[in-house]
């Protein structure tokens, strides 16, 4: 419960740091005042503007201000659309979410049933082939494949229309199956890794004294590895997936470009293009909030799963 | 008896996999570079030529991966731009591991608060994905060859004042630093002619796997349009060039492509072997 209560505070300081240098950032060093008013901005209207946007007040209320606004959901006018940047972002914030979450799931849909199976047969033909296989596949950037996939079930096999995204709201089915491939994509590279470290790590375990003791008893082999060593092997994996998460997240704004699905991503890139900075700045928000918040839950399942570890 | 055939078996295994993976990534990250260091003193044709006659030539003779929507060699154009992403690769590893040995011998060697608060913003840089960062960095100031390399540079710096701490904490314990210590060496001597060589064969592996993360970072903001600017080839830039003419070359994708990969695989190969080694 102490530890509970003190990774919670962490957890909010963490946030209100990222918040304040984001403020910093956007707010005091970009100049807001100058960056609406583009090139027709003359000292008159930019002194004006200014005094409009409260921007001669002094930072800490400056910030204080921004900090309560953002609490409560208002996240600034873009520049570029004139819209609030809340519903700009909620509109797409959904299919990153759900693109993430997608090849998320098939990470460890695949990646752990693989890992298994690898450490199992270790040394035979098929563990060495997949070795190889993974050495290779982690040495693919996500954007690569998605390029290539492009190529080969786009153009070539007709599996889906490069550029022809259906939104949710139109249909589940069609959305769902135009995000297979980018979710594939996304996925490759990370279920190679945590294919390695899952293998090397039951093996690690394998060789432990209390597989032995097990052996003694009596146990099978497969009982040994879905009834001890599993539970000890899955701990230092589950950390990696956490990280996975953000890099999920990363590669999704990358895709995104690839595939042309209008999420996050591109919102993120285009604002950055047109310097339109709230949009860029509640989209670091969100995103920090995301990853910041998972590997919080990381943190917890990771006590959670080995009780062995009491970090207060 | 289960456990001892498992404890031999990864270990003739780990044995035998060790030379080869060393020995694998050594001849091609040492191919790579060679053709990196090669174009830059020479490459087949001009990479600016444009050439009208040849404008999206499949792979042939005279072109051995084929010709670009301007009629230019795709393989000069894959050297150069290979040529630069390893130059703002190993820019980014050097400001990264040079600085992140200063930090972590510091923070490790003497610890007190000033560690406690460096490696608490070592760890919260770590929890975000690099390229995030850097996305919103060259949102602020602009992107090019010279801002990315050092916004990569500073965001890598912590993973290597972690590791390089994490030794330095050890080895202060050591007998043979406090002997050191009692001979009168300085401080300063202890940790960069003491502990530092100590450190390197922990370091070694890291760096790899740095490079490769700069590679794979560089090629993606590139991709994006936001890292390498034009003139200046980049392999991520090219990639992004090569998608729109998909249908017209597909070739060109499948090279670019084929070079990032190789040239990542190379070192990720190198790293491991080395890591390896070590046991």
């Amino acid at each position: 419960m102490k530890y509970l209560l003190k990774k919670i505070f962490t957890l909010i300081i963490t946030l209100l740091i990222v918040s304040l240098l984001a403020f910093l950032a956007f707010q005091v060093i970009s100049d807001p005042a100058s960056a609406m008013l583009g090139t027709s901005a003359t000292p008159e209207s930019l002194a004006a503007l200014r005094e409009e946007l409260g921007l001669n007040r002094p930072i800490p209320v400056q910030y204080f201000q921004w900090l309560t606004s953002f609490l409560q959901g208002d996240f600034g006018t873009s520049y570029s659309y004139s819209m609030p940047v809340a519903s700009m972002i909620a509109q797409k914030l959904p299919i990153t979410a759900l693109l993430t979450f997608f090849s998320f799931l098939i990470m460890i849909v695949t990646s752990i049933p693989l890992g298994i199976f690898s450490a199992r047969r270790e040394g035979g033909l098929l563990d060495r082939s997949l070795t190889v296989i993974n050495q290779v596949f982690m040495s693919i950037p996500p954007f690569l494949l998605g390029v290539v996939f492009t190529y080969c079930f786009g153009i070539g096999l007709k599996f889906f229309v490069p550029g022809n995204f259906v939104s949710y709201r139109e249909s589940w089915t069609g959305f769902l199956e135009y995000l297979i491939f980018p979710a594939l994509a996304i996925a490759i590279p990370r279920i190679a890794m945590t294919v390695k470290m899952l293998r090397s790590s039951i093996l690690n375990q394998m060789g432990r004294e209390y597989v032995r003791t097990a052996r003694s008893r009596g146990s099978t082999k497969d009982r040994i590895l879905t009834h001890h060593v599993l539970r000890n092997a899955i701990i230092p994996v589950i950390t990696f997936i956490a990280t996975s998460m953000a890099e999920i997240v990363a590669s999704s704004i990358i895709i995104e470009q690839v595939f042309a699905i209008p999420g996050i991503g591109v919102l993120l890139l285009s604002s950055i293009n047109n310097r339109d900075f709230p949009v860029v700045q509640a989209i670091v928000m969100v995103l920090v909030l995301w990853v910041v918040v998972v590997n919080f839950i990381a943190d917890l399942l990771y006590q959670f799963m080995d009780p062995r570890i009491r970090l207060d | 008896m289960l456990a001892k055939k498992v404890k031999r078996s990864t270990r003739s295994l780990s044995k035998q996999k060790k030379n080869t993976l060393f020995i694998i990534g050594c001849v091609l990250s040492g191919f790579m570079v060679l053709l990196i260091l090669i174009s830059f003193f020479w490459t087949p044709y001009s990479t600016t030529t444009m050439d009208a006659a040849c404008k999206f030539a499949p792979p042939s003779l005279s072109h051995i991966m084929g010709c670009d929507s301007y009629g230019r060699d795709i393989f000069s154009r894959i050297l150069e731009g290979a040529g630069t992403s390893f130059l703002i690769a190993v820019c980014v590893v050097l400001i990264g591991t040079l600085v992140g040995i200063l930090t972590g011998a510091l923070t490790g060697y003497f610890g007190g608060w000033t560690d406690e608060v460096l490696m608490r913003i070592c760890d919260s840089i770590t929890a975000f994905p690099a390229i995030l960062l850097a996305l919103v960095i060259v949102a602020l100031v602009g992107g090019s060859k010279v801002t990315i390399t050092w916004i990569l540079g500073v965001l890598f710096i912590p993973s290597f004042a972690r590791i390089v701490r994490g030794e330095y904490a050890k080895a202060k314990e050591l007998n043979y630093v406090k002997s050191a210590r009692l001979m009168g060496a300085s401080s300063f001597r202890i940790m960069f002619s003491h502990i530092l060589p100590n450190a390197i064969p922990v370091l070694l592996p890291a760096i790899t796997i740095g490079f490769n993360n700069a590679v794979l970072a560089e090629a993606s903001m590139s991709y994006l349009g936001i890292g390498v600017q034009p003139p200046d080839a980049s392999l991520g830039r090219m990639l992004a060039e090569a998608q729109i003419y998909l249908k017209n070359a597909p070739w060109y994708v499948l090279f670019v492509g084929i070079t990032i990969v190789l040239l990542i695989l190379g070192f990720s190969m190198l790293g491991e072997g080395l890591q390896q080694k070590k046991r």
